[in-house]
């Protein structure tokens, strides 16, 4: 048991940690697609090496510590985020189960976990201090600044990101995301059933990645680097795997939630092999995944960053509201359509 | 393995509280909270209650700690104010919160755990056993709701038996299906109660507004 | 789908009857809910802060209502009858326990406390109505008004509460809402610092209590105190209860109950949010909140801890720690109250005095236990019964909580009044007042003669009851305990006197001299130089006035009233 845990985290974190190290390079040339340019093309072929060299420049930078930070906190804010960022990825099934020499293996790190989604949403509330912490111990006004603004933003979205949930789990009746996902093989993808909670999850979850047009914890032009402008080196360099991270998992969690995560349509209506069925199911999770991390970039490249009372009032006054009806909205269609 | 997983979490939990208590730097005090919610909330997953544990960390971490830490970040050169009271005190409370363990030790080594038991024959039977040489109290074993049924029997007779969650591990269905039948006037009163300290919260926080805007306002309303 | 998960429908269908019964006996408190909500959109729907007061006169239309369908649920007692039950449980454990057992109960003892609360909820809004301090706050009367309507909800749920959950909700329902009403005159300094003290006692003192409770859960593994009742008495038998966890658990409990009733330990509080709040919470604090704190100690000691009977002994030796607490408490109160020169801070300490008082009768509760129990053991003597209940402490305790109502109602309500008009609270400043306002001084002089216990009002009354119950010798044993409380009490009674009179000294006879606090407003003089008052606040006085002294003549009503109230659920 133990030992299939290990293997099972070892081979995700490799996966995300190289993933994460090549939507870097995606994204960049995503950006430099969007502006007509050519982006990085020169270390590699195809420019294929340039992760490598952006790690091997950040770990060879002098750590920089401000002499008005509180060294501990300091340190410790970065450990925060990139934690909060992988443990997530425990609870998410990769794939159905697979059969090997007659022995059954779930395509998750921690399977049939019954509370599956509160799991999530309190994860994503522990996250809120890996930022504010950095803020606040680095001893800058602009760090400080934008620190209380992510804490600010997050707490106030996470609202937004639970009322969508609470839709998922009263379609699935149940917190355990293996379930969800077999209540969507049986009565079709969440999307469909309950499309303002995915609307709502999704903006959500822009804000809680802290991603454009939701970045104001970092906005350059006005706090210089916000919450990381006094991290350096590999500090700095975790803060960056995190967001990536983040992101992925923010992706993962969606596809699970709301297009069925390993599920595909029609598939096993061809009578293919099950190994092969597994094979594919995997595929189409990480295709889902790909997709939304491509309309990440995407929006970032092409719409504008929020002015700070608008992201409130946003937040506050028009999804709060949403998130209620959705839920009065998701509680008749369960009452009178789906019975 | 498991005992020591335990001893673990006790010690991340007493910890945190210890340096809560005695930290100079009151941000230091607040943020070591942050590992004693952490410590309850993996102690509460070894007595299986799953359920109880997310919600600890969604409350306590993300809702109470975060604002606390708000504060503090807000209020400017609060890191170099002392927070501790004067020694004289701390002596008396000191002796004051031994004698307190005391008591509690006391209370807690003379209690007796029951549980009800199947022996061999398919009869329940009540089982006590002391915590002095109890088997580990937080192996999930559901102690006293058994006994207390039997106890009750006499008086009320046998509850009825409605229906049984045999099977379902974890504890969010069982907690869910009590809200809503036996603590029923609870879960509802409760709601009321966040409804008064929303609105209380509000009246008391607001700004309030000078006597021109307030005329704006009502002109403009009318 | 996971075949674990219960199907909505058919929990639904197992358990809407159950529901349907507790909520055809949740009217009164089903009318407030909606009230509390109907008041929020009401002030919602008023946009000129002149006309916010109309929430006032919603809240009193629903807290009548309230009043209206507690009084039908009112049981009166048949003698012989074996169909008369006491009361029912509402709301009882669907699932899991015995389904004759719940959250709450609604007996004749809860009835008494709902028509006790919302009668001086529906005074506190008329009140309200005429005071100064709330009219410059005008606002935020809507929320006043609404929080109010919350507030009588906590305090109906206290008394009826039988589980210790419901007991902690109620009680932090009543707690959290009277720390936003403290502290409703925000720019008021005085006030926040009122609603930010009562805020750090109230949340220690509940989590003592929460504490408390939860050792009472571990020791018997049940909420409801019922069960912990049926518990306790099996498990003394096999020896299994641990009685030092036991004694930790109850003494933790009585932090939070006591805290809500201001008794000794935990009055720390009180002179200060008496002090802040505006005069009509002042008022509803010392009144309805002590009556529903006295309700829900009287049932969490009664039903968690009466006595065994079979063998006529008590689960718990509580009434010592009571009768402890009630002399140090009035005690306390009154000595402090001696060296007050602020007459809401001196009301403050006679309440907790009065505390200590009515703790006197509950000392004398434990003790008709002690009768009952013999009554069982001895056998059942038809003629003993009477003696029993008209002489048992819980009688005497609801008798002082009705003559208090009035009497402190009263002299909350004068007081301010005054402070209406001289802005002023300082007993200095009182100096020949007498002559200002003859009505006023006279009403206060009555109010406070009741307040020290005078005959010919219904102080007298209720500590003539709560001496006679303390004194009343065993019916077997011919044992009379507690005769040092009632010196104690005597004697309290004596050094009250003291600062109740220098009031009146002060009022009738000083003459007002240039430190006298200057009126503030100088239209409402009359020629004559007496102070004029509004028809309307003239005769609101004998709402109070009339009650103080008619009952303190003719209280049989009461008597019979409340001799009704004792024969409740479960010890009828």
């Amino acid at each position: 048991m133990v030992v299939e845990a290990l293997i099972k985290i070892v081979i995700v974190l490799l996966t995300v940690l190289t993933a994460v190290s090549y939507l870097v390079l995606l994204e960049r040339w995503i950006s430099a697609w969007l502006q007509d340019r050519i982006g990085p093309n020169r270390t590699g072929p195809l420019g294929l090496f340039q992760p490598l060299a952006d790690v091997l420049k950040l770990l060879l930078k002098e750590d920089i510590e401000p002499s008005q930070s509180e060294k501990w906190i300091h340190w410790l804010a970065p450990v925060i985020s990139i934690t909060v960022a992988f443990s997530v990825l425990a609870i998410i099934p990769f794939g159905s189960a697979i059969i090997l020499s007659g022995k059954s293996y779930s395509l998750a790190i921690a399977s049939n976990v019954n509370i599956g989604v509160l799991y999530i949403i309190a994860l994503t509330s522990v996250g809120v201090y890996g930022i504010t912490l950095a803020g606040w111990s680095s001893g800058s006004k602009y760090s400080l600044l934008g620190g209380l603004r992510s804490s600010a933003q997050m707490i106030s979205y996470e609202l937004t990101l639970g009322l969508g949930l609470v839709s998922v789990v009263m379609l699935c009746g149940t917190l355990d995301l293996g379930g969800i996902i077999q209540s969507q093989i049986a009565g079709g993808w969440n999307i469909i059933r309950a499309p303002l909670g995915f609307m709502l999850f999704l903006i959500s979850s822009f804000a809680e990645t802290n991603r454009q047009p939701f970045d104001l914890p970092e906005a350059e032009p006005e706090l210089v680097g916000g919450y990381h402008t006094e991290y350096s080196s590999m500090k700095f360099a975790l803060f960056f795997l995190a967001e990536y991270a983040n992101m992925i998992t923010a992706s993962a969690v969606m596809s699970v939630l709301f297009l069925g995560g390993w599920h595909v349509p029609f598939l096993n209506t061809l009578g293919m092999d099950p190994s092969l069925l597994a094979v594919l199911g995997i595929l189409a999770f990480g295709l889902k995944i790909f997709a939304f991390i491509f309309f990440f970039m995407w929006v970032r490249w092409s719409i504008p960053r929020f002015r700070y009372d608008q992201l409130m009032n946003l937040g506050w006054k028009v999804l709060l509201p949403l998130g209620i009806i959705n839920i009065v909205i998701t509680a008749l269609e369960k009452t009178y359509l789906l019975h | 393995m498991f005992d020591i997983i335990f001893y673990i979490f006790g010690a991340i939990t007493v910890g945190g509280a210890l340096v809560t208590a005695f930290a100079r730097n009151i941000v230091y005090a607040a943020f070591s909270l942050l590992f004693t919610f952490f410590g309850i909330a993996g102690l509460y997953i070894m007595a299986n209650a799953d359920f109880l544990a997310v919600t600890q960390l969604l409350v306590y971490v993300g809702g109470i700690l975060i604002l606390l830490i708000f504060g503090v970040m807000l209020t400017s050169r609060i890191g170099t104010v002392d927070i501790r009271v004067g020694t004289g005190s701390r002596w008396v409370a000191g002796i004051m919160a031994l004698g307190l363990f005391a008591i509690l030790c006391a209370a807690f080594f003379g209690t007796a755990a029951t549980h009800t038991e199947k022996s061999a024959d398919g009869k329940s039977q009540v089982v006590t056993s002391w915590a002095t040489h109890a088997t580990r109290p937080w192996s999930g074993s559901k102690w006293n709701q058994d006994a207390t049924t039997e106890a009750l029997k006499p008086k009320y007779g046998a509850p009825d038996e409605v229906k049984s969650n045999e099977g379902s591990s974890g504890t969010s269905v069982e907690i869910g299906t009590l809200f809503l039948t036996d603590y029923l006037l609870p879960f509802e009163v409760i709601s009321v109660l966040i409804l008064v300290s929303l609105l209380g919260a509000t009246m008391i926080a607001r700004k309030e507004p000078t006597k021109e805007e307030e005329a704006i306002a009502e002109s403009v309303s009318v | 789908m996971n075949p674990n998960i219960i199907n909505p429908q058919e929990l639904a269908k197992l358990f809407a009857p159950l529901v349907k019964t507790s909520m055809s006996h949740f009217l009164p408190e089903t009318i407030l809910t909606v009230g509390f909500l109907l008041a929020i959109i009401l002030d919602l729907l008023i946009k000129k802060s002149s006309q916010k007061k109309l929430t006032g006169y919603f809240a009193l239309i629903v807290l009548a209502a309230a009043f209206v369908t507690s009084w039908m649920q009112w049981q009166p007692y048949v003698e012989g009858s074996t169909t008369w039950k006491g009361g029912s449980m509402i709301f009882p454990y669907m699932t899991t326990l015995i389904p004759q057992i719940g959250m709450a109960v609604v007996d004749n003892f809860a009835v008494f406390f709902k028509l006790l609360i919302s009668l001086s909820a529906m005074l506190i809004v008329l009140m309200s109505m005429l005071s100064r301090e709330v009219e410059e706050r005008g606002r935020h009367n809507g929320e006043y008004f609404a929080l109010l309507l919350a507030l009588t909800l906590g305090m109906f749920l206290m008394p009826a509460a039988t589980d210790l959950v419901m007991m902690y909700i109620s009680l932090e329902l009543v707690s959290i809402t009277s720390y936003i009403m403290v502290g409703f005159m925000k720019e008021n300094s005085r006030s926040s610092e009122a609603s930010m003290k009562y805020v750090l006692f109230g949340a220690f003192s509940s989590g003592l209590m929460i504490y408390g409770f939860s050792i009472l859960y571990g020791l018997t593994g049940t909420t409801s105190i019922v069960g912990i009742q049926a518990v306790l008495q099996s498990g003394m038998e096999a020896h299994t209860v641990n009685q030092l966890a036991l004694w930790v658990g109850v003494i933790l409990s009585l932090a939070g109950m006591g805290y809500k009733i201001s008794a000794a330990p935990f009055h720390f509080w009180t002179p200060d949010v008496y002090e802040g709040a505006p005069i009509p919470i002042t008022a509803l604090l010392s009144v309805a909140s002590k009556a529903g704190g006295f309700g829900l100690l009287m049932r969490f000691l009664m039903f968690g801890f009466p006595v065994d009977f079979q063998t006529g002994k008590l689960l718990l030796n509580w009434p010592l720690v009571v009768a402890v607490l009630a002399a140090v408490t009035m005690t306390l109160g009154n000595f402090a109250a001696l060296r007050q020169s602020n007459i809401k801070r001196m009301l403050a300490y006679s309440t907790i005095a009065h505390a200590g008082y009515m703790m006197v009768g509950l000392v004398a509760v434990g003790s008709g236990l002690f009768m009952l129990a013999e009554v069982r053991s001895v056998g059942f003597h038809k003629e003993l019964l009477p003696h029993f209940y008209e002489m048992s402490g819980m009688v005497s305790v609801m008798i002082y909580l009705v003559a208090y109502l009035f009497t402190n109602l009263g002299a909350f309500y004068v007081i301010m009044l005054i402070a209406n008009k001289i802005g002023s609270e300082e007993i200095e400043d009182y100096k020949g007042f007498a002559k200002k306002s003859p009505l006023l001084a006279v009403s206060l002089g009555i109010f406070l003669v009741s307040l020290t216990g005078i005959p010919l009002t219904v102080g007298f009354i209720g500590k003539l009851y709560i001496f006679s119950s303390i004194l009343t010798a065993d019916p077997i044993t011919h044992a009379t305990p507690w005769v040092w409380l009632a010196v104690v009490m005597v004697l309290n009674s004596v050094v009250s006197l003291y600062y109740y009179v220098r009031v009146m000294q002060a009022m009738f006879i000083k003459q007002a001299d240039a430190q006298t606090a200057p009126l503030t407003s100088a239209l409402s003089v009359g020629p004559d130089g007496t102070l004029s008052y509004s028809l309307i606040s003239k005769i609101f006085i004998f709402a109070f006035l009339v009650p103080t002294i008619v009952l303190g003549v003719y209280f049989q009503p009461v008597v019979d009233f409340t001799s009704n109230v004792v024969r409740f659920f479960s010890l009828q």
